[in-house]
This record gives C-alpha cells, structure tokens and sequence, in this order.
C-alpha cells in the first residue's frame, strides 16, 4: 500500500515586496522626512526652557504653561471661532451657489467671471482690508461720509471698525473666491444624466440641485471645508488691522506676535498655541475617511455627459448676481492697488501732490527688483508645471491603489497644515541645515523651487482626491483591457477629464508660490529674494511711502499671475472635457 | 568673469583720482587692490592691503536708516576696492538664520548695521559677536574725545559688541494742528488732562518697537510707573500696531494725540500737506532723552572676511564715514562731535548745549529692558489691552 505523496513545504526563499509598497515606503519616507521632521524639531524645541542661547536644552513645559496660561488666552480662542464660523456660514453656501451657477448655468460670460474669482484670490488680503477701510471707516470713510451728508446724520452706514467689519472684510478677501476657485471645476465634473432623471421624475431646479447635485459633491465641498478649517488660526492680518483699535484679539494674532514681535521670538509658546490646530486634524481625518467611505460619489464614468441647466426666468438674476459678488470682489482692492500706486498716500486725495509717479520709480530703481522679479517667476512656473503632475499621482495612489500605507501617508499630508508657515519654515531650516548632504541646498534657489513646490501639498492632493473620486472606474478598466499600460492611461484618459483640476491646482499653486513669505523668509538668500519679500521688506520698513511701494510690486505679482492663470486656462480648456447646453 | 574684470576696472580707474591729487602710490598686487587711498598709517594700510586680499565684505543693514544707507556702500568700495555685498530685512530674520549657520559652522557675515534689541537678545548670548575696541585701528577713529561726552557708546553691559554711532532727540508725541495748541502739553502729565480721555492712538509701549521710548520714561523717576498706569486706565488710548495708521488718524483729526511710534509717520504726513506734527516744538518737562534707534554698528565674530570687516567699521566710524551716513540716513545725528550736521533737519541734530538722558549709555537702561517691557506689558494688559 502506498502512502498518498507529502507536499513539499513552502519555500523559505526571501520574496521582495510588491511594487507598490516599495513605492509607498518611498513616498512616507520622503514627505515624512520633509514634513514631520520639521515639526518633530519645532515640538521638541517647545519643550525647552532655554529661549535664548542654542545648543542648550533644559527639559520644561514652561513654554506650554506660558502659553495657555496668558490672560486673554481662552477669549482669543473664542474670537477666532466666533469669527470664522460667522464668515463660513455666509461664504460657503455663497459659494457654492456661485459655483454651480457658474459650472452648471449658462450664465453668461460664465469664465470670465470665474477667471475673476481667481483675480479676487490673488490680490494681497491687506490690500483689500485698507481699501474698505478707505470706504467703510467710521470717521473719514467714503460711503459713511456720503451716507451722513445725504441724510443731515452722526449715524454711519457700516462700521468696519467692528465684529461684523473683520467678517465682512473676510468675505470680500478670499473667504468666497477661494472656495468658488476650487469648486467650479468640481461642479463641472457633474453627470448631467443624474441631474436629468431628476427632472424626468418631476422634481424642479432647486430639488434637483439639493437632492441630487449637493450630495454628489460631497467629496469636493467636505475637502474644501475642511481645508480652510484647518487654516483657522492662520488668518490675522484683517483682525490685527481692524480689531486691535477696539480690542477684538485673535488667537493667530498671539501666535504672530510671539513669532513676529517678541524678542527673541518665542517659539516655543508659538507652537504650543499652534497644537490646537492638530488636534483638529486629528478629528478630521478619520472623519474624513468615514464620509468618503459612505458611498460612491463617481459622476464621470462611460457614459458621461456634461451638460449645462438653462435657469429660464431666473437667468439674469442669476448673472446679476454673480457679477455683483465678482464687483465687491476686485473692485475695491484693485482700485486701492492701482490707483493707491499713483497716489503720494493711497486714499487720501489731501495730500500734497495728490498724484506721482515716484512710488514706481522706487520701484524700478531698486536694484534688487529685477532679480527678484526673474527668481520669483523661475519659482512659479517650476512650481506650477511640477506640482500637479507630481500631487494628481501621488493623489491616484491614495484612491485608486490598493496599496499598504495609504492612511499613513494622507495623515502625513493632513499633519503638514497643523503648524503655521512662520514655525515650519525654522523647522525646515534646521533640517536643512544639519542633514549631511542637504545642506548644500541652503542660499540656492533649488531649496526654495522646492518648498513652494511641496507649499501646495495638501490642497492640491485633496483637491486631486475629490477630483478621482467623481471618476468612474470603467474607462480606466477599458484602457487596461485594451493593453493600454499606466502613462498611456494617464495621458488619454485621466488628463482631459482632471484637465480643469489640473489648471485649477497649477495656477493655484502658481499664485502660493509667487506670494511665498513664511515659509521661504528665512531659506532665501541675498541672490534669491522673491517679489513677496521684497514687498514684505518694504511694508515692515516704518517709512512713509513703503506701503504704496508693496503695492506696486504686488500689483507685479498679480499681473504675473493672471497673465499665467489666462494661458494655462486656456491650455486647460483645449484639453479638457467640452460642455453643453441642456 | 568679463562683467567682474569690467567693474574692478572701472573701480581702479576711479581711485586713481585721488592718487593723482594727492601723489600717493597704490599698493601692489592683485587688480581689486590698485587703488589709491589718502596718507594713512602703516598699521591701517597693512589693514587696507589684506582687506584688498580678501576682497569682498558681507554686511547686513537692518533697520531704517540702516537700509538707507545701501547708498553709502558704493563710496567703500569706490574708496578702497572692496566689494561690499548687502542684505537688507528684519533683523530677528537674519538673526535667526545667522545664528542656525553658526551652530554647524558656517560663518557667512562679517558686519551688522541695525537695532541692538535683536542684537542684545539674540547675538550677544550666542557669542555671535566680536569685541569691537580691538578691532578700531584709526587713530582717528579711537580717540574717544571726539565722541559724545568724550567717549565711544555701547549698549551693551559689557561695554564691548553693540556700538552706537548715531542718536537724535526722541519724540514720542505727533498731534494734530489744527485741534491742539502745543502750548497745551509741556508736561507728559499734561495727557493725562481729562479732555484727552479717549483721545490718544499710540502704539503699545510694552511693543519692541517702542522700548527706546517708553522705557525711559519708565525709567524718569518724575514718571514712572505710576504715569504707565494712569494713562492706560485712566485716558483709555487706543492702541493699534500699525504706526501709519495711527499717524494717519492723527493728521484726518480722528484723533488729536499720537503716542508712541507715531512720530516718523506724523513728519511723513505733514510733509505731504497734512495739518500734523510730529514733535513739540519744545523740550517736555520732564527731559529730553537721545533715541539711538538702529544706528548701532557691530562685528560678528569669526567673521568669513576679519579684515575687510575691520577697515569697513574704522571707515565707517571715520569722519567722512559718519558725515555720509548722517547725510544719507537723513535722521540720525552722529555721535561723533567732529562731523557737521547741517545735512540733517535742525529736529535730528543733537543740541551741544542739550541736556539729554542718554539710555544706551545707562546700565540701569540695558540691563533692565526685559524687566521693564514685561512690567509694561502687564499694566497694559491689566487695563485690557494685549
């Protein structure tokens, strides 16, 4: 009798790892290096008592105590919400009304308009703070002072000088063009198939809109929500500005005084106050996680087809609309821009010569201007070229594969918002500075091309996220079938459908990086100052012209940036998705 | 290389002037040391020779009138062939940069120009800084009679890295024209008159910017810190942290008084035609006190160019040297006695007759800074404000 044959045990031979976790690990690797390393030296720095003499290190909590303990902490905390939830709940629906109005109505000039929510985005928040004061202000303002001649009163009209002033000098800084930019492409996206059905079944424009259209742009809303959540306690400029005359403080104003006025800067008591913004993260991304997981929200899938909703009566009110949004939006700041450049004190027609060119003289006489200028643009451009490229795929890995690692490396991303530009960019530094083999990088302009490139992470992967989210499996399947291999894949298929998201992400990114000043203030050399530091240098300078002299060089920065923004929207258009009326 | 052989040629070129008015021969050597430069002694033109050498000396201006004086620099090098390469920015930012450099062992500066505040705080206890006596090789520049009250200034306790070269009289308070006579405030006591209740915008003294101002004054035992805590609870001032819009406030009428940091704008204002003033057109009772502001000159230690670092702070502490910067920094005098001043507005000039309360000489001033802005700050913050 024979016995049935034992199998052979399984092989002990080494088997490496798929592909996929070799590149996972290079990603966690090396946005972790860049990322949490900085932050892990900023933390571990909060802990030392020593605030003057480097090379020192007494373990405390000191630091963390002072902090938490300062008078008017809790109340700073509580402006700062108060604050944001009060600009939020106007700006977001607004928004998002404006997007689809703008993506799904065929209002008309449709991408002009759009275009113009993109110039809003790009004007410096100061600017358009001063120029509504030059309007609004109690005393001296232009529409209070009409107001109270037309009607014989000491009442004014609006005081910016208040509460209600610093979130309405939110919303007509980017609190509305920031989320219409991000997400009218999104809105583009939309099946108007799905739309259809629900006309077909009876259900009118605005049922349509809240039954079917809202919930299938979660991802996008839920991401450009969080996005700016996550920057609530960057924001201080418009409540240093107008709160502190009628002391209104802010929680991110403590944290740039420690940073920007103390001496030395207290860094420590900065990042402690910044942990808070961690800890919100900390709830955000399993949440995140669970409303993504809830469902499908692909709209873009074989049988797509784009399409717009005509509005019938409502049409022009729609346009009107918009258009009067887009006019609070850039009017004011442009004007105080523009014209503040050609004005000896910009909004005050008092002065003597009420008019001169000298500011941009000033300008073009500097003779760092035009080297700052070319290193600004050799920036920008790299940045936007590279960093939609490089994030759309980092961006496919975290939704289309299957890969180990992919929560590790979205956390990473999420991290990177939790400590504010002022305290990373130290962080970055140091890295910079003692790693072996970096540190050649330091004076170069590469370290700077690289930290604006790597500036726009998180936005733009989210953005991404959201984007492949609205995309269906099955084309991407039919090419495989078909033997198409990845980058065949990626170019005929993924890019004209994440074309506009593409755009979108690369004159986003484009405008952060021109505009850079926190987290390249302290990387950037005598041979790489950009446009934005120059500006910075003149508005901090307590001289009288300066401010106007920033505004000329941020009107340069936004000329550059539009005139990109125009050819790379054009390009986006070219290939892209075409729409249609319905 | 083409553009560098054009620029030392041209540089060459124009030393050669004062060689041929004076008869001197140019030291030998390299193309960047073939200029001239007037009788010097032999220890200072050993100096000039090696800084020749070296060829190029890292200087930092920061500051207001520090980044003015970038106008200065192409007089060095037109004098003595040495480049100057500058940067100009906050100095907490190029401190802190400089000080990470340092502790891995990079030393990129040789000079800085600028605020002691950031220096006093942040170089000094890093070790950052050079002593500065031994570096002085002009007997020119050493003989301390020639200085205010007959002696060379640092404000530092050691008396050894932060050199200030220049001052002018502080002005704390700007006003309106048309809505105050000057006549009504001789005294600090007099803002705190009741009809100025709520009538102030300033700066918060317990601000940086401010400690050349209010600490002294904190300081002035007719003063003091009951002066601090009455004017902060008593006439509610408005504080803000832009000192343009404070000023600007002043100069439309909104408010009638500016305090702390609202001065430089004020004169910027009625320049253009607006009814303000930045300064009483009379000493105030209680004293004048001399505001160096960032007119302080320092050598950073294991400095990348030691020599070219050296002849850069003998010239500019020389006689030419002082006059330029005065002329070009427009509101500083200079400490040094010798130098005319009829190039600076009769405000900036110090008085010789003047009895001025010199804080950047006092002990009692540097070395109780911190302490004083920390108890300023906790008055204000008492009364409300952050």
């Amino acid at each position: 009798m024979t016995s049935a044959p034992i199998a052979a045990p399984p092989s002990r031979r080494f088997q490496w790892p798929a592909a996929g976790t070799f590149v996972m690990m290079l990603l966690i690797l090396f946005f972790g290096f860049y990322i949490i390393y900085p932050i892990a030296l900023i933390f571990i720095q909060s802990f030392n008592a020593e605030t003057v003499v480097l090379g020192k290190y007494e373990l405390s909590l000191i630091n963390w105590q002072k902090a938490f303990t300062e008078p008017g902490t809790l109340e700073s905390l509580w402006n700062t919400v108060f604050v944001y939830v009060a600009y939020t709940a106007v700006a977001f629906p607004v928004a998002v009304l404006i997007s689809w109005v703008l993506a799904r109505t065929p209002i008309p000039f449709s991408r002009g308009l759009e275009f113009m929510f993109w110039v809003s985005f790009m004007l410096p928040g100061l600017t358009t703070t001063i120029g509504w004061t030059l309007l609004l202000d109690p005393y001296f303002g232009f529409i209070n002072v009409a107001f109270k001649g037309l009607f014989g009163t000491d009442m004014v009209l609006f005081n910016i000088y208040s509460v209600e002033g610093i979130v309405f000098a939110h919303l007509m800084g980017n609190a509305i063009s920031q989320k219409v930019m991000l997400l009218t492409p999104a809105f583009r996206n939309m099946n108007v198939a799905l739309e259809e059905a629900g006309r077909v079944s009876g259900a009118g424009r605005l049922r349509t809109m809240l039954r079917i259209t809202l919930p299938v742009m979660v991802p996008p809303m839920v991401v450009v929500l969080m996005l700016n959540t996550v920057r609530m306690f960057n924001s201080f400029e418009i409540e240093q500005i107008l709160g502190t005359p009628i002391k209104f403080y802010v929680y991110s104003t403590r944290i740039f005084n420690l940073v920007r006025e103390a001496e030395p800067p207290l860094y420590g008591e900065a990042t402690a106050l910044a942990s808070l913004t961690l800890i919100i993260i900390l709830l955000f991304i399993p949440l995140q996680r669970w409303l993504l997981a809830r469902r499908q929200y692909t709209t873009i899938s074989g049988s797509y087809k784009p399409g717009l909703i005509h509005l019938g009566v409502m049409q022009p009110f729609a346009f009107a609309f918009v258009a009067l949004v887009v006019a609070l939006l850039t009017v004011v700041p442009v004007l105080t821009l523009l014209g503040g450049s050609f004005m000896t004190r910009a909004g005050f027609f008092q002065a003597t010569p009420t008019y001169t060119l000298a500011h941009w003289q000033t300008v073009f006489a500097d003779p760092i201007f035009f080297r700052a200028l070319s290193t600004t643009f050799i920036i920008s451009i790299s940045t936007a070229v590279v960093s939609p490229v490089l994030f759309s795929m980092v961006a496919y890995i975290l939704v289309r594969r299957a890969w180990r690692g992919r929560a590790v490396l979205d956390s990473i991303f999420w991290f990177s918002a939790g400590i504010p530009g002022m305290l990373s960019g130290l962080g970055l530094l140091w890295v910079i500075l003692d790693t072996p083999g970096l540190n050649w990088l330091f004076g170069t302009i590469w370290i700077l091309i690289i930290v604006a490139i790597l500036q726009g992470k998180l936005t733009s992967i989210q953005m991404f996220k959201s984007t492949f989210l609205q995309i269906g499996q099955d084309m991407e399947e039919a090419a495989r079938t078909s033997g198409a291999g990845w980058l065949y894949t990626y170019f005929r298929i993924w890019l004209p459908l994440i074309a506009p998201t593409l755009v979108l992400l690369g004159t986003l990114n484009f405008v952060l990086a021109a505009g850079a000043t926190s987290s390249v203030i302290l990387l950037a050399s005598r041979d790489t100052v950009t446009l934005s530091l120059l500006a910075l240098e003149y508005m901090t300078t307590n001289v009288g012209a300066a401010r106007e002299v920033a505004g000329i060089i941020s009107l340069v920065i936004v000329a550059m940036t539009a005139g990109i923004a125009l050819v790379a929207r054009w390009f986006g258009f070219q290939v892209g998705v075409r729409d249609r009326g319905i | 290389m083409m553009r560098k052989l054009v620029s030392t040629g041209a540089v060459a070129a124009l030393a050669m002037v004062p060689a041929l008015a004076f008869g001197e021969q140019a030291s030998p050597a390299s193309a960047s040391s073939a200029v001239q430069v007037a009788a010097v002694t032999p220890e200072m033109q050993k100096l000039i020779e090696a800084a020749q050498k070296e060829g190029k000396v890292e200087v930092i201006l920061s500051g207001q009138v520090p980044r003015k004086l970038r106008e200065a620099m192409p007089e060095f090098e037109k004098k003595y062939g040495v480049k100057v390469n500058f940067q100009t920015g906050s100095g907490r930012k190029h401190a802190e940069r400089i000080l990470a450099e340092r502790r891995v062992g990079r030393f990129t500066i040789d000079v800085w120009l600028g605020g002691a505040n950031t220096a006093l705080v942040q170089l000094v206890p890093n070790k950052a800084l050079a002593s500065f006596p031994e570096l002085l090789v002009d007997p020119d520049v050493k003989d301390q009679s020639k200085w205010y009250k007959g002696k060379h200034h640092y404000t530092d306790p050691e008396h050894r890295y932060i050199f200030t070269w220049g001052a002018s009289p502080a002005y704390n308070i700007s006003y309106n024209t048309k809505m105050v006579k000057p006549d009504e405030i001789k005294s600090y006591h007099d803002l705190l008159n009741p009809k100025w209740k709520g009538k102030i915008v300033s700066w918060n003294p317990s601000a940086q910017g401010t400690a050349a101002s209010s600490v002294p004054m904190f300081l002035n035992p007719k003063l003091g810190e009951t002066w601090f805590r009455r004017w902060a609870n008593e006439m509610k001032p408005v504080i803000v942290t832009d000192a343009r819009q404070a000023a600007e406030w002043v100069a439309i009428g909104r408010f009638p008084i500016g305090l702390f940091g609202t001065a430089t704008q004020a004169e910027v204002l009625a320049s253009q035609g607006f009814p303000v003033a930045g300064w009483m057109p009379h000493p105030m009772a209680e004293g004048e006190v001399l505001s160096a502001s960032a007119a302080n000159l320092m050598a950073m230690d294991r400095a990348p160019n030691p020599n070219a670092r050296n002849l850069f702070l003998n010239w500019a502490l020389s006689k030419e040297g002082q006059a330029l910067f005065i002329k070009i920094g427009e509101k500083t005098d200079s400490l040094r006695r010798d130098v005319p001043n009829n190039t600076i507005e009769a405000q900036y000039r110090i008085d010789p007759k003047g009895d001025y309360y010199v804080p950047f000489s006092d002990p009692q001033y540097i070395n109780q800074q911190d302490e004083i802005i920390a108890k300023l700050k906790k008055i204000m913050s008492e009364a409300g404000y952050r």
